[in-house]
C-alpha cells in the first residue's frame, strides 16, 4: 500500500505524517515521540517554573512566605506587596528612564544603522570598500573599557541621559545585516527610480527602507531589547539615581538587597512594612519589571522568528 | 589614490583634535589659585562669609544615607547656606555609590565644581599630586578662623591632614572617636529567661550562644532561634578585638609602637579557628556572609535572634523599640562590655576623628569664597545646627542646657530636616547624642569609653610608599578576603594557615608593613611638635 | 574601469548624498571608536587624574609584568576560558535537540506554546536572571534550600561556595539561551528538502534513524558555523552576569578578566593596570577570532568580513 502512493516522483508533496500510510507506528517510533514530548515538557517546566514561583510569591501572604509554605501556587492571596512597590516613586522614575533610553536609543539606532548601511550597499559608491573596512575594524580593535570610559567623562556625558544612548549609536554587526538586506533589493528598482530623477536620499527613505521592513523589524527588536536590559552603561556612567534605568533599580533591590522600598514607606517598623516580606518586595519588583516584555513579546514573536529564519536561510 | 589621501587626512585631523581636546583638560597647572580679594569685607568667623550679592558655589557631595531624605532641600542645610549669605548649587549623589560615581569625574578632571567631598581620604595623595585640588595653607592663614580653633583643640586632626611637605589641602568632616562605637548587643530578656548573666569573656559568650540555640528562650516551643545575627562587615569588627586584632582597619600599632597587619598575625589564626568552630557548631549560620541589615532587623522584631553587633545607637533607637512592650527605661537589646579574649584583650575599636574630607578644586573661580564657606561650616554656630537642629523646633535651650523637643526626638522628622548632614563638614557631638537616647544608654556609653582603643591614625603616604601600596594591596586584599571565607567555612583547613602566611609574604606584605611603620613614626613625630 | 580617470571632485559630487548620509555615522565612529583607541597608551603609563591620556609618566611594560606575575594571572585565564567554554560544551547540543523536538511536534497549539515559553528567558535581562538565581539559592529564604530542608537535607549557601559557581553560571546560561538559539536550527531543519524524508519513509526507517542519518547531517553546515562562531567568542565572557553573581567567596572560580579589569580599573582606579589587562584580553580574543575565521573561511567560503 505504501508503495503505490509514493511511486510517482512527480507527485506533489504529500504530508508524510498523514495517517494514511502509517497505520501502525513501530515501538521505536512511539518511543521516539514519547521522548520528544517528554523533553519538550521538561523544557517547558524548567523554563516556566521560576516565573510561576516568582508570581506566586508576589501574591502570597507574609505568614505563608515566612513559613516557607509557597512552592508553586500562592498561599494566602494578597496584593499588599504590589501596593507597596507600585507606590514607590523611584520605581516609576526608573521605568520612565528605561522607556526614554529604549525609545530614543532605538530610534537613533535604526536611523544611523540605515544611514550607514545604505551607502555601503551601493556598489558604485567610491568609498565603499574603505568605509566597510573602517567600520569592520572596530569589531576587532577597540580602546578598551578604560579609555572609552575616560572619553565619555571628558566629553561631559557623565551623569547625562546621552551617555546611555550615544556610545552605542550603532552596532557594526547590525549594520552588516542591514547592508545585506539593502544589497538584496533588486537593482532594477533603483534604476527605475533613478530614471525618474530620484536622488540617493529619496531612494533610501522612500524605497529601500520600506522594502526591508522585516529586517528592520528584527533589528528594532534587537536594539530595543538591548536598551531595555542595558545595565552596564548605567553602572559606569550614571551616578545620579534619578537618571538610572529600571535595571539599576532591580540590581539595588534584588542583588544588593537594598531596603529602600521599605524605608520609603516608613521604615522597617511601620505597619505597612511588617505586612510585607522583604522577599516579596523583590519578587514583586521582578514581576513588575518583566511585565512589559512578557505582554508585548508574544505578539512580536512571529516577526522575529520569521526574520531570523530569513537571515539564517540567506546566510 | 586621491580619495585615500583625503580620507587619511581627515582621520588624522579629527584624531589630533580629539586628542588635543583630551589633553587640554590636563593642562591645569598646580599653582595656588589667585585669591579674590574683598577689600571692603572682613570675614569674622560667623556668617555671612561675603558681601558679594548672589554669590554662588557649586558643591559635589553625598546625599543622606536614609533614602527618603534630600539634603539639598533640608532645612538645616538651608540655614547654613543662608547664614553664610551664599547660594549653593548642590550635586548630591547617594553615598552607596558615591565613589563609583565621582572617581571617573575626578579622573577626567574636567569641569569640576568649587568644592568636592572626596570619594576617599586620599591617603596615597593621588588627588593632591594630580593637582585637581588646591593647597589651602594661605587661605587657612587668612580666613581659617574657626578651623584654627578646632585644630587648637585637636592637633592630631591637623597632624593627620598635613602632608609630609607641610601643606594642607582638605577641610575635615569629623566624627566621634570614642562614643557610640559599634558594640555587642544581647537580648536581655532571653538572658533573664535562661537565668544567664551578661557574658564578659569569649567563652561565656559562646556558652550563651549555645544556650540560645538549645533552650528555646523565646518560649514558643520551636527550635527557631538563630543565636547570633549580624551583617558580615561587623563580624571582624566584633571578634577581632577579642584576639587583640583590628581587622576592619587592617593595620594597627601595639603598645610598643610596632605596626602590624592584622591578617598576618598568629592571633588571626586563633580568630579563624574560633569562627570556624562556631560555624561547625551551627552557632554561626550558613548564611553569615550574606545577612543583610534588614534581615537582622526583621529577625529581632520576630524575636528569633539573641545577639548582634552594630553601631551603638541601634540598641535604643531601633532594636529595642521593635518590641511592642518596650519601656524606654528598660533596655531589651542592650550593649555589653567588650568580651575578654584568651590572650587577655578586652576592647572595642574606635574611629579616627576624620570621617570625610572636602577639597577645593582647581577649577574654582573663587577659592577664597569656597574656603570661607567651609570654614563657616565648621564654626560652633554651624555645629549647633548639625547636632541639635533648629532652635525651638527640635530643641530648646534653658540656662545654657539644651534639650530635644518631642519633634526633635522623632527620628524621621529630624532626619528630613537634615540633622548631621553628610554633605557638609559636620562634626558629631556626644552631648547631643546623650540627650537623645534613654538614660541607660548614655550611662552605658560613658562606661564603655575606657574600653575604646584608638585605631591606626590617618597619615599621608610618600610617593614610594604609595606606589608599593597601590601595586601590592589590591591583590593582597582580594587574597585575604577569599582566604577568610575559606578558613571560616572550613573549606580550607587551618593547617594550611602557614601556607597562607607564606603566600602573603610573597605578595610583598612585609614592605607594605614597613611603609606603614614609617608613616606611623612620622605621625608620632608630628604630634610632638 | 573608467574609475581611475574620474577625478575625486566628480566622485564626491556624484555620491554626495551617500557621503552626507554616512557623515554622521562617520563622526560617531571616529569619536566613540577611534579616538579611544590611542587610549590603550594608558596601559603603558602611570595615569594621573585630570591629565588625560598623555599625562603621567611612561612605565613601559610594568603593568603587564605586574599582571603576569600576579598570583591571579593563571586563575583569571582559566576562569575566563572555562566560564565561556563550559556553557558551550554542555549547552551546544541542547538547542539542536530542542529544535528537533519542536519540529517533530504535530499539535500546533502545543508547539506554539512550547516555543513561546522557551524563547522568553532570552529577553529577560541579566539583572533579573541573576536576581532570581541569588534569591532562589539564598540559604535564608530561597526556594531551593526550602525544598532541601523539606527533604531533610542540609541547607547550602550556594552563592558563597566557589565549587558551585561554575554549575550555577553554566546552567543559567543554558537556561536562558537554549530556546532562542534553537530558532536557527528550526529554520535549518525546516529548510531540508522534504523529498529526502519521503525516500526515507519508503525504506521504512524509524524516526531515530531518520534523525541520525537524515536530519542531523543535513543541518551540519549550520551546526558547524554556529559552533565556530561561538568558539571565536570564547575569551570574552559576559561581564554583567559574572559581576552580578560573584563575591569574595567565589572569586576563585568566578573572577574573570573582565571583572578583574573592572575591579582594578573602575573601582580601584588603577587605570593603567586595568587597561593593560584589558589590552591583554583583547589580543587573545583577536587571535582566537582571527584563527577561527580562517578555519571557517577554508571550510565554507564565508567569512565575517
Amino acid at each position: 500500500m505504501k508503495k503505490s502512493m509514493l511511486d510517482s516522483p512527480h507527485r506533489p508533496y504529500v504530508n508524510i505524517n498523514s495517517n494514511t500510510f502509517t497505520t501502525r507506528k513501530s515501538l521505536s517510533d512511539r518511543t521516539f515521540y514519547g521522548l520528544i514530548y517528554l523533553m519538550t515538557i521538561v523544557a517547558i517546566i524548567v523554563t516556566l517554573y521560576p516565573f510561576l514561583y516568582v508570581l506566586s510569591i508576589s501574591f502570597s501572604s507574609v505568614e505563608a512566605i515566612d513559613q516557607q509554605k509557597v512552592i508553586l501556587f500562592p498561599v494566602g492571596f494578597t496584593l499588599s506587596g504590589y501596593k507597596m512597590v507600585l507606590q514607590y516613586q523611584e520605581l516609576w522614575v526608573s521605568f520612565y528612564n528605561t522607556l526614554w533610553y529604549t525609545v530614543v536609543g532605538t530610534v537613533l539606532n535604526i536611523l544611523f544603522t540605515c544611514l550607514a548601511a545604505f551607502p555601503l550597499s551601493r556598489p558604485r559608491f567610491f568609498l565603499r570598500r574603505k568605509l566597510n573596512f573602517f567600520i569592520a575594524f572596530t569589531m576587532y580593535f577597540s580602546g578598551g573599557l578604560i579609555p572609552v570610559y575616560m572619553l565619555i567623562t571628558s566629553l561631559g556625558l557623565y551623569n547625562t541621559r546621552w551617555a546611555m544612548v550615544l556610545p552605542v549609536l550603532v552596532i557594526t554587526f547590525n549594520v552588516m545585516i542591514c547592508r545585506s538586506a539593502f544589497e538584496g533589493i533588486p537593482n532594477e528598482i533603483f534604476e527605475s527610480a533613478n530614471i525618474d530623477g530620484a536622488n540617493d536620499i529619496t531612494m533610501l527613505f522612500k524605497l529601500a527602507i520600506p522594502i526591508i521592513k522585516p529586517t528592520l523589524a528584527v533589528l528594532t527588536l534587537y536594539y530595543a531589547v538591548y536598551h531595555w536590559n542595558n545595565f552596564f552603561s548605567a553602572l559606569l556612567y550614571l551616578g545620579k539615581q534619578d537618571l538610572q534605568p529600571l535595571q539599576m533599580f532591580l540590581r539595588r533591590v534584588l542583588i544588593m538587597a537594598s531596603p529602600e522600598v521599605m524605608q520609603k514607606m516608613g521604615g522597617s517598623m511601620s505597619t505597612s512594612a511588617l505586612a510585607v516580606s522583604t522577599l516579596q518586595v523583590r519578587y514583586v519588583s521582578i514581576v513588575v519589571s518583566i511585565l512589559p516584555i512578557v505582554t508585548i513579546y508574544p505578539f512580536i514573536q512571529r516577526y522575529f522568528v520569521k526574520g531570523i529564519t530569513l537571515g539564517a536561510v540567506k546566510g | 589614490m586621491n580619495a585615500k589621501k583625503v580620507g587619511k587626512l581627515v582621520l588624522v585631523t579629527v584624531l589630533a583634535a580629539g586628542i588635543a581636546g583630551c589633553n587640554s583638560a590636563g593642562n591645569g597647572a598646580q599653582t595656588s589659585a589667585p585669591m579674590e580679594a574683598e577689600p571692603n569685607f572682613t570675614y569674622t568667623g560667623k556668617g555671612p562669609v561675603t558681601a558679594i550679592k548672589d554669590a554662588e558655589l557649586s558643591i559635589l557631595a553625598t546625599n543622606a544615607w536614609t533614602t527618603n531624605v534630600d539634603l539639598a532641600h533640608a532645612q538645616i542645610v538651608q540655614k547654613i547656606t543662608d547664614n553664610a549669605g551664599i547660594k549653593v548649587n548642590w550635586d548630591l549623589i547617594p553615598p552607596q555609590n558615591y565613589a563609583d560615581a565621582v572617581n571617573p569625574r575626578l579622573a577626567a578632571g574636567v569641569d569640576l565644581p568649587d568644592i568636592i567631598y572626596m570619594p576617599d581620604q586620599d591617603q596615597l595623595m593621588k588627588y593632591i599630586n594630580s593637582g585637581i585640588v588646591i593647597p589651602i595653607d594661605e587661605l587657612y592663614e587668612k580666613y581659617g578662623l574657626n578651623l584654627k580653633k578646632i585644630y587648637e583643640q585637636s592637633p592630631d586632626v591637623k597632624a593627620s591632614l598635613t602632608t609630609p611637605s607641610g601643606k594642607m589641602y582638605y577641610v575635615p568632616q569629623q566624627t566621634l572617636t570614642k562614643n557610640y562605637m559599634p558594640v555587642f548587643m544581647v537580648n536581655e530578656r532571653w538572658l533573664q529567661t535562661l537565668g544567664l548573666q551578661e557574658p564578659t569573656t569569649l567563652d561565656e559568650f559562646t556558652e550563651m550562644l549555645r544556650q540560645f540555640k538549645a533552650k528555646d528562650p523565646n518560649g514558643n516551643g520551636k527550635a527557631d532561634e538563630i543565636p547570633m545575627s549580624m551583617e558580615p562587615k561587623f563580624l571582624e569588627m566584633a571578634f577581632g578585638p577579642v584576639f587583640g586584632l583590628d581587622l576592619s582597619n587592617q593595620f594597627y600599632a601595639d603598645d610598643q609602637g610596632k605596626v602590624h597587619f592584622s591578617y598576618n598575625e598568629p592571633a588571626y589564626k586563633q580568630y579563624l579557628t574560633y569562627l570556624n568552630s562556631l560555624y561547625k557548631e551551627g552557632l554561626l549560620g550558613v548564611d553569615y556572609a550574606s545577612t543583610t541589615s534588614d534581615q537582622v532587623t526583621s529577625r529581632i522584631s520576630q524575636n528569633v535572634t539573641g545577639a548582634t553587633f552594630n553601631f551603638s545607637w541601634y540598641m535604643s533607637m531601633v532594636y529595642s523599640p521593635l518590641f511592642k512592650d518596650y519601656n524606654p527605661k528598660e533596655p531589651i537589646f542592650k550593649g555589653i562590655l567588650p568580651l575578654k579574649g584568651p590572650n587577655g584583650d578586652q576592647f572595642y575599636v574606635g574611629r579616627t576623628p576624620v570621617s570625610g574630607i572636602f577639597g577645593i578644586s582647581r577649577d574654582s573661580k573663587n577659592p577664597a569664597l569656597a574656603f570661607k564657606f567651609l570654614d563657616y561650616a565648621v564654626s560652633e554656630e554651624a555645629q549647633t545646627y548639625y547636632t541639635w537642629g533648629i532652635k525651638d523646633d527640635t530643641y530648646t535651650e534653658k540656662d545654657g542646657k539644651k534639650q530635644f523637643t518631642t519633634k526633635g526626638q522623632d527620628n524621621d522628622y529630624i532626619q528630613k530636616l537634615g540633622i548631621g548632614p553628610v554633605n557638609l563638614p559636620n562634626i558629631q557631638s556626644a552631648e547631643s547624642a546623650d540627650a537623645l537616647v534613654p538614660a541607660w544608654h548614655s550611662a552605658l556609653d560613658k562606661k564603655l569609653e575606657s574600653y575604646i582603643h584608638p585605631p591606626f591614625p590617618f597619615v599621608y603616604a610618600l610617593p614610594e610608599e604609595a606606589s608599593t601600596d597601590s601595586m601590592s594591596m589590591p591583590d593582597i586584599t582580594t587574597y585575604v578576603e577569599e582566604m577568610n571565607f575559606k578558613f571560616v567555612s572550613g573549606s580550607l583547613g587551618l593547617d594550611q594557615f602557614n601556607d597562607y602566611i607564606n603566600t602573603l609574604k610573597s605578595m610583598n606584605i612585609d614592605q607594605v608593613i614597613a611603609n606603614k611603620q614609617a608613616q606611623y613614626d612620622r605621625y608620632l613625630a608630628a604630634q610632638k611638635k | 574601469m573608467g574609475k581611475k580617470s574620474i577625478s575625486l571632485m566628480k566622485l564626491i559630487k556624484r555620491d554626495k548624498y551617500l557621503l552626507i548620509m554616512f557623515a554622521p555615522v562617520f563622526v560617531y565612529y571616529v569619536i566613540f571608536m577611534y579616538i579611544p583607541m590611542p587610549g590603550v597608551l594608558i596601559a603603558f603609563k602611570n595615569f594621573t587624574p585630570g591629565h588625560g591620556i598623555f599625562g603621567g609618566d611612561w612605565v613601559g611594560l610594568q603593568w603587564f609584568a605586574q599582571f603576569v606575575h600576579s598570583i591571579y594571572f593563571w586563575r583569571l585565564l582559566r576562569n575566563t576560558f572555562l566560564l565561556a567554554f563550559l556553557p558551550l560544551l554542555f549547552g551546544f547540543g541542547i538547542p539542536i535537540l530542542f529544535a528537533v523536538c519542536i519540529v517533530e511536534i504535530k499539535n500546533q497549539v502545543f508547539k506554539r506554546f512550547a516555543q513561546t515559553i522557551t524563547y522568553l528567558p532570552h529577553f529577560i535581562s541579566t539583572v533579573v536572571v541573576a536576581g532570581m538565581l541569588i534569591n532562589f539559592l539564598s540559604p535564608a529564604d530561597g526556594i531551593v534550600n526550602t525544598l532541601l530542608a523539606r527533604f531533610g537535607m542540609e541547607k547550602v549557601n550556594f552563592m558563597m561556595e566557589a565549587g558551585w559557581f561554575r554549575t550555577i553560571f553554566t546552567s543559567s546560561e543554558i537556561w536562558q539561551s537554549f530556546g532562542f538559539s534553537s530558532i536557527i536550527y528550526i529554520a535549518a531543519i525546516m529548510s531540508i528538502d522534504p523529498e529526502m524524508y519521503d525516500s526515507g519513509k519508503i525504506d521504512g526507517v524509524s524516526k531515530f534513524q531518520e534523525l541520525w542519518h537524515l536530519t542531523l547531517p543535513s543541518i551540519k553546515p549550520t551546526i558547524v558555523i554556529l559552533l565556530l562562531l561561538s568558539l571565536g567568542g570564547i575569551m570574552s565572557v559576559g561581564f554583567e552576569k559574572v559581576y552580578l553573581l560573584y563575591n569574595g567567596a567565589t572569586y576563585e572560580t568566578a573572577d574573570v578578566l573582565s571583572t578583574y579589569v573592572y575591579r582594578m580599573g573602575i573601582e580601584g582606579q588603577n587605570y593603567g593596570f586595568a587597561t593593560a589587562v584589558g589590552l591583554f584580553n583583547s589580543i587573545i580574543t583577536f587571535v582566537l577570532v582571527f584563527t577561527v575565521n580562517r578555519i571557517t573561511r577554508r571550510m565554507t567560503n564565508m567569512s565575517l568580513w
